[in-house]
């Protein structure tokens, strides 16, 4: 009885599996928690080796161009409309920068044998629809096609890069450098201007009682006496304009040390823990009008 | 002055201040429509200007599909002459603009399901192109159309509800038509040999 039920809870399980229809939702956002991975594979579909390679393409292509790029490959999804869906991925969670509305998606559905390429307001000049249609009847229908899921999306993303490269510059990246400079620069223009500040409001040292300048020095130090709270010192000066000699007894109070702070072990992160972590990327908020191209296979 | 005098005199300001600002709210959601609108227009003009190119290269191949071609072009300068002033909207102009814009629709469905009987037609290059421009474009219509529903919506039950809808009624706000869903249109019919 039981091992029936077993059976057919997995028999259940496997065609629930079969049958998925992924929403948007249900895609893994893996930009989000590794910058430098931009291949949503949560069926498996793709060799690993295959979205490495592409991972490191698109990488390069953003670095360059500024372009953000979302490749999602899925069996089932939500609607069975590959448009839609790419479309939707694209405006929801916001792929481009904001402002340049340069995000690419790229979209493969092997139940519904569908590819699409959804192209952002900004990339419709540098990526127009007929090239995508191109680009995806050239390079991977012929494969697709043939279920060569691995070459066809392989072929396509390096064709996508290689049209790409160059088609524009990482403005925001420009930006950064361009700041710096343009900090650095008011450094040198304002440093003058510290100089003169600090000149002026330097801690003033004490006046000569003969002389009325206030270019005294500390020549000597003298302990008077000593509590355990406070010392009392002697301090001598003289005058660096009129030779003048004077003394001062001043009382410095300790400062407290504060042990419980220190006897309970705080256990911080060690170093080798950040060094693994991946940072995590960032959608920039770019809008898809429409643009793209989508091919049945 | 009184303490009641001064009283009044904030209430009244903050009554107009809100009114004010009301009534730009609405004057720019307003604006938000006519803007949606005009995308609308243009991708549907963009579909428009490719045809001619369309039925150019079909007609090199399959000269003697005449109906079907001029069927294309007469949906289209029939839709031409339906404009909307986006001031003026009302549902039935909408309805009227948008069954024009189907029957181009349906015309190229027509002429796109012949083309797969001649395979030479199909291997041309400038065929492709035009193909993934149309679809495109077809896309960019849908996009559009779905934006101008959603501004239009905002800005309706902006008029609608109270208390704005006092001012909306002081100064001529009117509610917006929507596009609604093409009847019988959907996929273009798959031809299978």
């Amino acid at each position: 009885m039981n091992r029936i039920l077993l059976l057919s809870f997995m028999l259940w399980g496997g065609i629930c599996l079969q049958a998925k229809k992924y929403t948007i939702q249900d895609i893994p956002m893996v930009y989000l928690e590794d910058r430098m991975r931009y291949v949503s594979n949560p069926d498996n579909i793709l060799a690993d080796s295959v979205v490495t390679m592409m991972d490191s393409m698109l990488y390069a292509l953003e670095e360059k161009t500024g372009i953000q790029t979302m490749v999602v490959v899925v069996t089932g999804i939500e609607g069975g409309d590959c448009f839609d869906f790419a479309h939707r991925l694209g405006m929801e969670k916001g792929v481009g920068q904001q402002g340049r509305d340069n995000g690419l998606v790229i979209l493969l559905s092997t139940e519904e044998r569908c590819v699409q390429f959804a192209t952002g307001y900004g990339l419709e000049g540098a990526l127009p629809d007929a090239i995508c249609k191109r680009i995806q009847s050239k390079y991977m229908v012929p494969h697709l096609g043939k279920d060569d899921w691995n070459t066809g999306m392989l072929e396509g993303i390096r064709a996508v890069a290689g049209y790409l490269d160059g088609s524009m510059t990482n403005e925001l990246k420009e930006e950064e450098e361009h700041g710096l400079g343009f900090v650095l620069l008011g450094l040198l223009f304002l440093s003058p201007v510290f100089l003169i500040l600090y000149k002026v409001f330097k801690p003033s040292t004490l006046r000569c009682p003969q002389c009325k300048k206030r270019n005294t020095a500390i020549t000597a130090t003298k302990v008077l006496s000593k509590t355990e709270d406070y010392e009392e010192v002697e301090k001598q000066y003289t005058c660096q304009d009129c030779g003048q000699a004077f003394v001062k007894t001043e009382k410095h109070y300790f400062q407290k040390a504060d042990d419980s702070k220190n006897t309970s072990a705080k256990i911080i992160g060690s170093r080798t823990d950040n060094a693994h972590k991946p940072r995590g990327g960032s959608y920039g908020g770019g809008k898809f009008g429409g643009g793209g191209a989508g091919s049945k296979f | 002055m009184k303490k009641s005098t001064i009283g009044l005199i904030v209430v009244i300001g903050a009554i107009a201040m809100w009114l004010i600002s009301s009534y730009n709210g609405m004057v720019k959601m307003d604006e938000d429509v006519s803007t949606a609108w005009s995308n609308v227009e243009n991708q549907y003009q963009r579909r428009a200007d490719l045809i001619p190119n369309l039925v150019n290269t079909v007609k090199g191949y399959a000269s003697h599909e005449k109906e079907t071609l001029e069927a294309v072009v007469a949906a289209r300068s029939k839709a031409t002459q339906v404009t909307i002033d986006p001031e003026n909207m009302t549902p039935e102009k909408l309805q009227e603009y948008q069954k024009a814009q189907g029957e181009i629709g349906a015309a190229l469905g027509r002429l796109l399901a012949i083309t797969e009987a001649y395979p030479d037609l199909k291997a041309n290059e400038n065929f492709k192109e035009l193909q993934a421009q149309l679809e495109g474009t077809e896309n960019r219509i849908s996009v559009e159309r779905r934006n101008f529903n959603e501004v239009a919506r905002s800005y309706n039950t902006a008029i609608r509800t109270f208390p704005r809808t006092i001012i909306a009624g002081m100064f001529g706000f009117e509610k917006r038509p929507y596009f609604e869903a093409e009847e019988g249109a959907g996929k273009a019919p798959e031809v299978k040999f």
